[in-house]
């Protein structure tokens, strides 16, 4: 039964709820338990209790709250007060002037509480890693879709940067985004990819028929054929059926040894690593088209679609 | 119908909350949204106007202001034939900064791009805080066309588009914009442009009055 359909049954409602506050009364001791039960479905009437559950809020950081300044001038006030206006204003409460100083305070103690961390509307450089992943994403899973796309310069950059700048925020209306979130908040870290993924598989036909023109008026238009639910559920499958290695950035430092994940192989005791199994650079990885898949992923790839072409010389085989 | 001589790619720059979503808007839908979201990367908006007797289609990028934007904005201005820079008549310090956003589209962009200056949110009149003059000078030096207008009003909103695209479509007629070449942020439309019409009149004669 499709979430929405039983956000509206008071009866199965009823029954969730009671759950979650039996739950919640345990809290902290009883956290797994609502994060396994999150993963059904999160009562709408519970969620800001539930969200604080699964992201460990403890009642001492209420305390904490109430202590941060929130009203000396910072260096990002002017920003801020030039943004708050333009979020989700058909929204009741953030359309309101109490909703915006509620923003404004939660913004303002979110800074005092992190001075090594600053309000941007955007982290660009952060990104590039983000869509150089999300491109090898949807090769591998839509190689046709993935070359139509880059041939009429539809590129990740112009479309998916509000998707995971604000983890759809900003794509999506509030009623849709819990939604979303309620996923987000207790699914791989990785699962935002899929869900970006999951999205440009559900439009694949009218994306595949059409040109840029028509793609920006789609995206431009917040996506309103999208089905989140649909949605959900494909990027919970495609999550399942992905090869780490795809969503893997190359590691921070160059000496830094290779994930021997699940590695059966006895490539780790060799002295020097060979050539498909030595670390690729981020600007290596953004310049191919495809992504690669590490030795210890591809044993682990069955599928009747799986084709095998091995390219070593006889030497090395 | 959905027929057009030409394709123009505008891009829209200037600072954050100057009203640049809110001139496309205006551009292309008639309405104006006081509480429209801001831009997070890049959205866009199309419109076909006539010039000189041609369906022309604009297709315009929208680009957020905000400074932690500008390596990925930048890369939105290759491939412009037109660009609208904004400022906010209130707020000086969005003038002040023209140059640095002058300074990016010329760099970034193709040689021959039309920008068109845009004092915006002249309908604020008692809280103007740059006067028409210091805009009209800033374009006069850097040879850029200059109007103020009123995303909310509508004043002048509609003029600051189609000046720009006659100005291009000039360019075109007279030989220094090459249509066939990708980079100049032209395309040919679907239909053939009428090689029998006569180009518009000039558009230096823009001028604010709102």
């Amino acid at each position: 039964m499709q979430v929405s359909i039983r956000e509206r049954d008071p009866n199965y409602q009823l029954h969730r709820m009671t759950l979650f506050q039996h739950l919640l009364d345990c809290y902290p001791a009883s956290r797994s338990e609502i994060i396994r039960q999150a993963r059904v479905d999160i009562p709408p009437r519970v969620r800001p209790q539930v969200w604080s559950a699964i992201l460990g809020v403890l009642r001492c950081d209420e305390w904490v709250y109430r202590h941060v300044d929130k009203e000396s001038p910072g260096a990002s006030d002017k920003q801020i007060d030039v943004d708050i206006p333009r979020c989700h204003q058909y929204h009741n409460l953030l359309g309101s002037s109490e909703g915006h100083v509620k923003m404004r305070r939660v913004l303002k103690a979110w800074l005092r509480a992190h001075p090594h961390l600053v309000y941007w509307q955007g982290l660009d450089s952060v990104m590039i890693g983000y869509f150089a992943v999300f491109q090898h994403l949807l090769t591998f899973h839509d190689p046709e879709l993935s070359v139509h796309l880059t041939k009429t310069d539809f590129t990740p950059q112009l479309y998916a940067m509000p998707w995971f700048l604000t983890m759809f925020t900003h794509v999506f209306p509030l009623d849709k985004t819990y939604l979303i979130w309620d996923k987000f908040l207790v699914a791989p870290r990785s699962f935002p990819h899929f869900f970006g993924l999951a999205i440009l598989r559900q439009a694949r036909p009218m994306l595949l028929s059409s040109g840029f023109n028509e793609h920006i008026t789609m995206f431009t238009n917040g996506l309103p054929s999208i089905d989140i639910e649909a949605c959900i559920q494909s990027a919970y499958q495609l999550c399942q059926i992905t090869p780490p290695s795809v969503m893997k950035l190359p590691p921070e430092s160059d000496n830094a040894p290779m994930e021997p994940a699940g590695s059966t192989t006895s490539l780790d005791s060799w002295e020097t690593a060979p050539w498909w199994n030595t670390p690729i650079s981020l600007e290596a990885r953004q310049a191919e088209p495809v992504p690669r898949i590490f030795v210890s992923d591809l044993t682990r790839l069955r599928g009747e679609l799986t084709l095998y072409v091995d390219i070593r010389d006889e030497g090395t085989y | 119908m959905a027929s057009y001589a030409y394709l123009f790619k505008y891009i829209i720059i200037g600072d954050t909350g100057v009203g640049k979503s809110c001139l496309l808007l205006q551009f292309t839908d008639n309405r104006f949204q006081p509480a429209h979201d801001l831009t997070i990367g890049v959205e866009f908006g199309a419109r076909i106007v006539t010039v000189g007797q041609k369906r022309i289609k604009l297709q315009i990028w929208d680009t957020a202001g905000q400074e932690s934007f500008r390596s990925i904005t930048r890369s939105y201005y290759r491939g412009a034939a037109g660009a609208l820079l904004v400022y906010d008549i209130t707020r000086r310090d969005t003038f002040d900064h023209l140059a640095t956003w002058l300074e990016d589209a010329r760099k970034y962009s193709n040689a021959n791009i039309t920008i068109m200056l845009i004092g915006n949110k002249c309908d604020l009149e008692a809280k103007r805080a740059v006067s028409r003059e210091e805009g009209e000078s800033f374009a006069r030096e850097n040879g850029l066309f200059f109007i103020e207008t009123s995303a909310k009003t509508a004043a002048n909103v509609e003029e600051a588009f189609v000046h720009t695209a006659a100005d291009i479509h000039d360019k075109i007629q007279a030989g220094v914009l090459d249509v066939t070449n990708e980079s100049s942020g032209i395309k040919l439309g679907p239909t053939q442009p009428n090689l029998s019409s006569f180009p518009s009149g000039s558009a230096e004669t823009v001028r604010g009055c709102c």
